[in-house]
């Protein structure tokens, strides 16, 4: 079962890493690698798909760590969401350089068409670490096609509104509302998980 | 603008997605609207968890020293040649050092004191480990403790553990050994609670050089003017 006593005291210790991250601790920033270096490099290995450029985000998003842990905001999200923020805009950087979108759609749909027939609320039974990937996808599966597909389009894609629009031969307001739509119904199915 | 219109800018910029006019549109609701900025950032914390969509791949094993290197590179590559100059000067062992020390301890030199560039560094006894460790000396063995310079702050962090309860009468001591003979300065006492302790260092502006660090047991209220017996924790290079 889902042990919210447990999630708490696992935000509160990163929390603390972080606070101590930014007060120039190696010990705590070694830490904090320990912790987060595989699903920060699975997660830019996601997206720029070869290991030399992964490891070349992962190395960035810790440089930006070390140097910006002053600067996160526990309002704005955990810190685990705020390191894959910046993993994940490192990565789309890399990839607008090196033009690689299309793999990753193809990936995203092949992993999201998997399980579909799992429910959420069977899926949010227990969240151990090994079982997050597997309670998105229930989760996203719950998303119509069409906003499951602007999603990845922007969010793996890194693809602008208007590129959206242009791709899909879509009106630039049915963009936007199946953003919003999509965004709405994921915040709702996963609230604080994860 | 109505709410639907300020939720959908609000998800387009939470996707890194927003371009055109909506951008300046989107700067502007932010700023009237709070409730907007929290909408976005509660979209783009949803938007995060996507990347967990990632199956999971270990990082490679090489890749956590190659972050070490490039976010504390210049301090490990000082610290290696502080090491090895450390090894090369064959300096007698811990006890020459604090014998030295209670003799010396007026002669730190004024040629010494005046200089202004202040470089100092713990000598590591294994270039290949994350920080520098220091083990437990005599019939203190389960005692240990790592020193990390702080290049933000320029001093170091101590952090100890293992550290046998002491009478109110005693406290822990830390001490800095230079390289010259009779280079020993106070840094402080180590507050240890539940057998670990934590100290900022600060450089004695008169230190020029690193050979390790000691802990000792000293009389407690009293500023000593050396390391006494018995001694704590003590940096490998340091020992006889």
């Amino acid at each position: 079962m889902s042990d919210p006593t447990s999630q708490e005291e696992s935000r509160a210790e990163e929390l603390d890493l972080l606070r101590r991250v930014a007060q120039r601790e190696r010990v705590a920033f070694e830490q904090l690698y320990d912790r987060y270096s595989n699903i920060l490099y699975a997660s830019a290995l996601k997206f720029v798909r070869e290991d030399a450029d992964a490891q070349d985000v992962v190395q960035d998003v810790f440089i930006q760590i070390w140097d910006k842990a002053k600067l996160y905001d526990p309002a704005k999200g955990k810190p685990l969401t705020w390191a894959l923020t910046l993993t994940r805009n490192r990565a789309i950087d890399r990839i607008r350089a090196i033009q690689r979108r299309t793999r990753l759609r193809d990936e995203f749909q092949e992993e999201t068409a998997m399980d579909e027939s799992a429910g959420v609320r069977e899926a949010l039974s227990g969240v151990d670490a090994g079982e997050k990937a597997q309670i998105l996808r229930a989760a996203v599966s719950q998303l119509s096609p069409q906003q499951k597909k602007v999603i990845e389009l922007a969010y793996f894609g890194g693809l602008t509104q208007t590129e959206i629009s242009e791709k899909l031969g879509e009106p630039l307001g049915t963009v936007k509302a199946r953003a919003r739509r999509g965004l709405h119904k994921l915040k709702e199915i996963l609230g604080d998980q994860l | 603008m109505n709410r639907e219109s300020i939720e959908e800018l609000a998800a387009l910029d939470a996707l890194d997605a927003l371009d055109g006019d909506d951008v300046s549109a989107w700067q502007k609701a932010r700023t009237e609207d709070p409730a907007a900025q929290q909408l976005r950032d509660e979209f783009a914390d949803i938007a995060a968890r996507l990347s967990l969509l990632a199956s999971e791949v270990p990082a490679p094993v090489e890749l956590r020293a190659r972050v070490m290197d490039a976010v504390f590179g210049s301090e490990t590559k000082l610290a290696s040649e502080m090491e090895q100059n450390a090894q090369q000067s064959g300096r007698s062992a811990w006890a020459a050092a604090a014998a030295i020390a209670l003799l010396a301890l007026v002669g730190v030199s004024e040629t010494t004191a005046r200089k202004e560039s202040v470089v100092v560094r713990d000598a590591r006894h294994d270039a290949g480990a994350p920080f520098v460790g220091l083990d437990g000396y005599g019939e203190f063995v389960q005692a240990k403790a790592s020193v990390l310079w702080d290049s933000g702050q320029r001093g170091w962090w101590m952090q100890a553990e293992g550290l046998p309860s002491l009478p109110a009468t005693h406290c822990y001591r830390v001490w800095a050994i230079g390289n010259n003979a009779g280079e020993v300065y106070d840094c402080g006492e180590l507050r240890a609670s539940g057998g670990c302790g934590r100290i900022f260092l600060s450089p004695d502006t008169a230190m020029t050089s690193m050979r390790g660090f000691a802990v000792s047991i000293e009389p407690a209220g009293k500023k000593p003017q050396a390391p006494g017996t018995p001694v704590v924790l003590i940096t490998p290079a340091l020992r006889g």
